[in-house]
């Protein structure tokens, strides 16, 4: 039994649960910590001499966190159970049922209970919170309250959505519940989630003093003639947000998380029932949820394979410790800018060198821009800029343990200012392009020590995308890869590894997306069936609409050199031909010039452009939806199992968190590798061949893969 | 099988559904009530013989509530032995109560009902009885049921209907009902609803505004847009009709059914009780049916039906003289023609919602009534009556007519 939380009894009645968990730096309620706190309570609640309690936590944060693993393998449990009927969903509901328990124990016990919030509570430590009959919170600013189940996939199952609902109303629970975001403790205390904000520190002898105060052990919602504040779903005013709310909900897995529509079914139920017929529909709401794959999905990916790679799970074994102190960026574009301002923010010392002074100091714009919006304190402002320091001299490089090339996308003016940059450096550095379509060993071949260089490929805008694609080149060494990793974890992003090839992994799988879209364009599909096939997919934007955003004249660019570049091993596509026409004959180069394959309205709406069908006949039987939404699934998950194949990529784990974090892959499906489980491999492997014969090889799995996977029968174990 | 006649017809004139509207003072019951009384009266007929009355009601609470089928007919002073029921199939109400009527006279186990329906929408708010179809997750998110007007846009972006076509449309249910008032075409059916004292209170459809034009319409902004696009209901629509790259908003308050309060009754019988009683059948009914339809879209109820019916029938479009579309939003009978290729002349003669308002438990019958006297004036054989209905349904009846030499 875990010793999380400690019993201190004192004389004038009042028995103190402080929660502390010796074996972990937050709060979580794992399967234990659940158990043991029922035992604690129950105990208190047998208690003669106990006249009240208070809870409170020993850390810095109240309680925080899900215990992701134990769901996943929950759901594990379910998926190869052969039980039937209701009797499946026993190991779901064993994730919910034991904290709903101990909290109806802690709210019915018969004796007052009042919880000191000093820290974030967030999820299952904030459900304990409301099941107390009294919340006295700590104003402190940082400290966040609410409940993030649906970020991942979840319905929230310790008896949050009944709760919230009768504390706060419909009108202002079921917003928090479904964005899944915190509030602050003021805004929390407005809409009835805490009793009362206190100077921090204050909390617990505030709620000892309401203790002694003999207060009833009631809950509102456990007297008679109890009313949901605001009235319940079908009240005047509250109907007309579940209408409002329901319609986002439709689309199904593929547009949001698989919890929103169990939250607000479970707001909906409850809120006409008691609480105990609520938690029970809370409950099932909250196992139909992780009995859908999605939900392991958001999980895994979204938190197990994420942290894994964010604590440089994949670093080389035996490569020394590293720690960045001063970065050098060469090139202080839009990239170069957020490059710098990313590594100053996390402390580093960087020199911004470009070939104008002037440009080196948008350097210091950008960064003041971006901290402008982030709301950061001028302190801190101060702080951040003092780092910063734009330049014109290389020579600045010395003493960078850490130099990214930014420059323009062409080799010959890389591979001159990589040779310049590797002069002026020495010591233990890692050197680094931010390339997205040149070949890193390419590069390579102007410098002197090519086992130091890499590829560092970060994504737009720097600052707010976590993504850093690391690309080995034939030359890099463990220990440049390792400190390039260290590198990514100093600033904060989530790495992943990659061998060079072209277009890496992240712009090669995307561009399948894309010109799988365009192929289906010269086939005569209809460009509005193709746009929605891909967002019913779950894509945020459709393929046609991607190549806008990417810029057609870029995306022509690099296909050209591709082709210069390979020779007669280049393969043609379709979608060349497109491509070429949009921007040669139709002078139509995406978004940045308001035309592309949409038009740009000044209104700021956009609707295709109609030439499409003049140039590409629209034929006269269009293939079945589902053909169009799995193409363009298809196409990126077979392209990613190439990717593996040729050993450009080497861990799944880092082709999904990559997918979702590069392009905003649909976290509902996990990722291109996690898609074939989610769908199940044998399944996959039938639709990719039948999709295959159809449409074209391009669809087929590549024998290599196709052969593991139906001997494994899936991809993750 | 016996053959269902209609006897009789009246309703309400349609008074404008608001505070300011001429029906506002009168109870939804008293509506009912004055259609029930001009039947008996016009007829000179022993209420004792009718079996029962139903009417439609969208929404049956408060003054509408606990069946108003017989409270209207207690209200109306009618025998004891006439019974009295409410149904609800939405806006199809009106013309299902005249099916299930035909129904129970076709099996010969009544003779004499009155079907028809009542809507105070002044009285009684639209929307106000709440319900499941589009607050409850669980039928509202796995069934994508989405708010009527945006699937209406969404059916006149399928059918490619835009604001030129649904306004022109609109122009005309206005110039046809105008051009029906003052030609006469309604003095038969049209009752003049009195006070309690028997003074006049509305004689005439008020909601119709004979001076629409494109130009007058064209100021009017969609009214569906925000919530479309805004809300995620445009969302809806093209996840289940992906060919469409969006929902173009095309409707308004000029082009959609109007609001009002207003109330009709039909009376059906047997060819014996007209016998019995001397009464002269005007029509017979020789078809009716009901279907379920794409509930997202809503509007291909009327599709659904008609085709269900002229199957049954072993009919086509080209035996049918005249129809009566309901025009709950200008893309609908716009659709039905395309559909069916009808002749637009032959369609909605004497206007319709658009123009003169949609009493939506009442609509259905006045549609039924609107069809027999244009069948008579024209001396025409066969006509049908079709609503869509919400939720995704459509009520159809075929009538038919001896022609005179």
């Amino acid at each position: 039994m875990t010793n999380a939380f400690s019993i201190n009894k004192s004389a004038d009645g009042i028995a103190t649960i402080t929660w502390d968990d010796p074996d972990q730096s937050t709060n979580l309620l794992t399967a234990d910590a659940v158990d043991a706190f029922h035992v604690a309570v129950s105990s208190l609640m047998a208690d003669d001499g106990v006249t009240g309690i208070l809870i409170e936590s020993g850390k810095s944060l109240f309680s925080a966190g899900h215990d992701v693993d134990r769901l996943i393998d929950a759901y594990n449990v379910f998926s190869d159970s052969n039980a039937e009927g209701a009797e499946r969903y026993e190991p779901l509901l064993d994730q919910c049922r034991p904290l709903q328990s101990a909290l109806r124990t802690l709210e019915t016990g018969g004796k007052p209970v009042a919880v000191a919030i000093e820290g974030s509570a967030l999820g299952g430590g904030f459900e304990v919170c409301l099941a107390a009959h009294r919340r006295y919170v700590g104003d402190n600013s940082e400290t966040k309250l609410g409940f993030p189940d649906v970020t991942l996939g979840l319905v929230p199952g310790g008896g949050g959505t009944q709760r919230a609902i009768r504390l706060a109303g419909i009108k202002a629970a079921l917003p928090l519940l479904l964005e899944g975001r915190s509030v602050n403790v003021t805004k929390a205390a407005e809409i009835g989630l805490v009793d009362e904000v206190v100077s921090p520190g204050e909390a617990a002898s505030a709620a000892r003093a309401w203790l002694k105060t003999e207060p009833s052990a009631t809950q509102a919602w456990d007297e008679k003639k109890f009313k949901l504040p605001g009235g319940d779903a079908h009240a005047p005013g509250v109907s007309m947000l579940f209408d409002l709310t329901n319609p986002s909900l439709c689309a199904g897995r593929s547009k949001t998380s698989p919890g929103k529509a169990g939250v607000v079914a479970a707001v909906y139920e409850g809120s006409m029932a008691t609480m105990d017929q609520g938690l029970a529909s809370e409950a099932q709401y909250f196992a139909k949820t992780l009995a859908d794959p999605s939900a392991r999905n958001f999980m895994r990916t979204g938190v197990t394979f994420k942290d894994e790679l964010r604590k440089l799970a994949r670093r080389p074994s035996g490569a020394p410790d590293w720690q960045p102190r001063k970065v050098g960026v060469v090139g202080v574009g839009m990239m170069g800018a957020g490059i710098a301002y990313t590594c100053a923010r996390s402390g580093l010392d960087v020199v911004m060198i470009d070939q104008d002074q002037a440009q080196a100091e948008k350097g210091i714009a950008y960064a003041e821009k971006a901290m402008a919006r982030a709301k950061i304190d001028d302190a801190t402002q101060a702080e951040i800029l003092g780092r910063l320091h734009p330049t014109t001299d290389l020579a600045a490089l010395d003493g960078a343990d850490l130099a990214i090339e930014a420059v323009f996308e062409s080799v010959e003016l890389k591979r001159d200012i990589l040779k310049k940059m590797e002069d002026a450096l020495s010591g233990d550095y890692c050197l680094a392009s931010n390339t997205t379509s040149l070949l890193i060993s390419e590069l390579a071949e102007a410098l002197d020590a090519p086992e130091r260089f890499l590829g560092m490929h970060f994504f737009s805008p720097v600052d707010r995308m976590e993504l850093l694609e690391i690309i080995s080149g034939e030359g890099t060494d463990d220990n440049c890869l390792a400190h390039a990793m260290d590198a990514a974890k100093a600033i904060g992003k989530t790495p992943i590894t990659v061998r060079d090839s072209r277009g890496f992994y992240t712009s090669r799988v995307v561009t399948s997306y894309e010109f799988e879209g365009l192929r289906m364009l010269t086939e005569g599909v209809a460009p509005a069936l193709i746009e929605n096939g891909g967002k019913l997919g779950g894509m945020p934007f459709g393929p046609l609409n991607l190549l806008d955003l990417t810029a057609l004249d870029l995306n022509l660019l690099i296909r050209r050199e591709a082709k210069a570049a390979l020779g007669s091993a280049f393969q043609e596509h379709p979608g060349d031909a497109v491509l070429e026409a949009m921007v040669e004959t139709h002078d139509r180069m995406g978004r940045k010039t308001s035309a592309g394959f949409y038009d740009y309205h000044p209104d700021r709406t956009k609707t295709l452009w109609r030439g499409l069908s003049e140039n590409w006949a629209v034929a006269s039987e269009q293939p079945p939806i589902q053909d169009v939404i799995d193409r363009l699934l298809y196409a990126q998950s077979i392209e990613t199992l190439h990717c593996m194949a040729e050993g450009v990529v080497t861990d799944p784990r880092e082709a999904d968190v990559g997918a979702v974090l590069g392009w905003s892959y649909p976290l509902t499906w996990g990722g291109p590798v996690s898609f074939i489980d989610t769908v199940g491999a044998a399944a996959f492997l039938q639709r990719a061949n039948d999709l295959a014969s159809t449409y074209g090889n391009h669809l087929a799995p590549p024998d290599v893969i196709a052969d593991r996977l139906r001997s494994k029968g899936r991809v993750y174990v | 099988m016996l053959d269902c006649f209609i006897y009789d017809h009246v309703r309400t004139p349609r008074g404008r559904g608001r505070s300011a509207g001429a029906l506002h003072a009168i109870p939804a019951s008293e509506l009912a009530a004055q259609t029930l009384r001009a039947l008996r009266d016009r007829n000179d007929l022993d209420t004792a013989l009718i079996d029962d009355v139903i009417l439609g009601c969208l929404t049956p609470i408060n003054e509408q509530g606990s069946n108003i089928g017989r409270v209207s007919v207690l209200r109306a002073g009618y025998a004891d032995s006439a019974a009295g029921v409410q149904i609800n199939r939405y806006c199809g109400s009106g013309l299902d109560a005249v099916n299930f009527a035909a129904g129970q006279i076709a099996s010969g186990q009544l003779d004499l009902l009155v079907a028809g329906g009542v809507e105070s929408m002044s009285r009684v708010w639209m929307g106000s009885e709440g319900g499941a179809l589009y607050t409850d997750p669980r039928v509202a998110i796995d069934r994508s049921t989405v708010s009527q007007g945006v699937s209406a846009d969404g059916l006149a972006t399928l059918g490619g209907f835009d604001r030129t076509a649904v306004d022109e449309y609109a122009v005309v249910s206005q110039s046809r009902a105008h051009a029906a008032w003052e030609a006469g075409h309604f003095d038969r059916s049209v009752i003049t609803v009195t006070d309690h004292l028997g003074a006049p209170v509305l004689a005439r459809d008020e909601h119709i505004r004979p001076g629409t034009t494109l130009e007058s319409l064209s100021a009017l902004k969609p009214s569906f847009e925000e919530l479309g696009r805004k809300y995620g209901l445009d969302d809806v629509i093209v996840s289940r009709y992906p060919h469409i790259e969006r929902v173009e908003h095309v409707h308004h308050a000029g082009n959609a059914s109007g609001i009002v309060d207003g109330a009709a009754g039909i009376l059906l019988g047997t060819e014996e009780i007209g016998h019995r009683t001397g009464m002269k059948p005007r029509a017979r009914i020789t078809a009716f049916t009901t279907s379920g339809s794409e509930p997202t879209i809503v509007f291909t109820g009327p599709e659904v039906a008609i085709k269900k019916m002229l199957k049954r029938t072993g009919l086509c479009v080209s035996d049918i003289d005249l129809w009566e579309v309901n025009e709950a939003f200008a893309a609908v009978p716009l659709d039905v023609m395309a559909k069916f290729d009808l002749d637009p002349e032959c369609v909605n003669v004497d206007g319709g919602a658009i123009a003169m308002g949609h009493p939506i438990g009442a609509t259905g019958a006045m549609l039924l009534g609107t069809l027999v006297d244009a069948l008579e004036r024209k001396n025409l054989k066969r006509g049908i009556a079709v609503l869509c209905i919400g939720a995704g349904m459509g009520t159809a009846v075929m009538v038919e007519r001896e022609m005179s030499a």
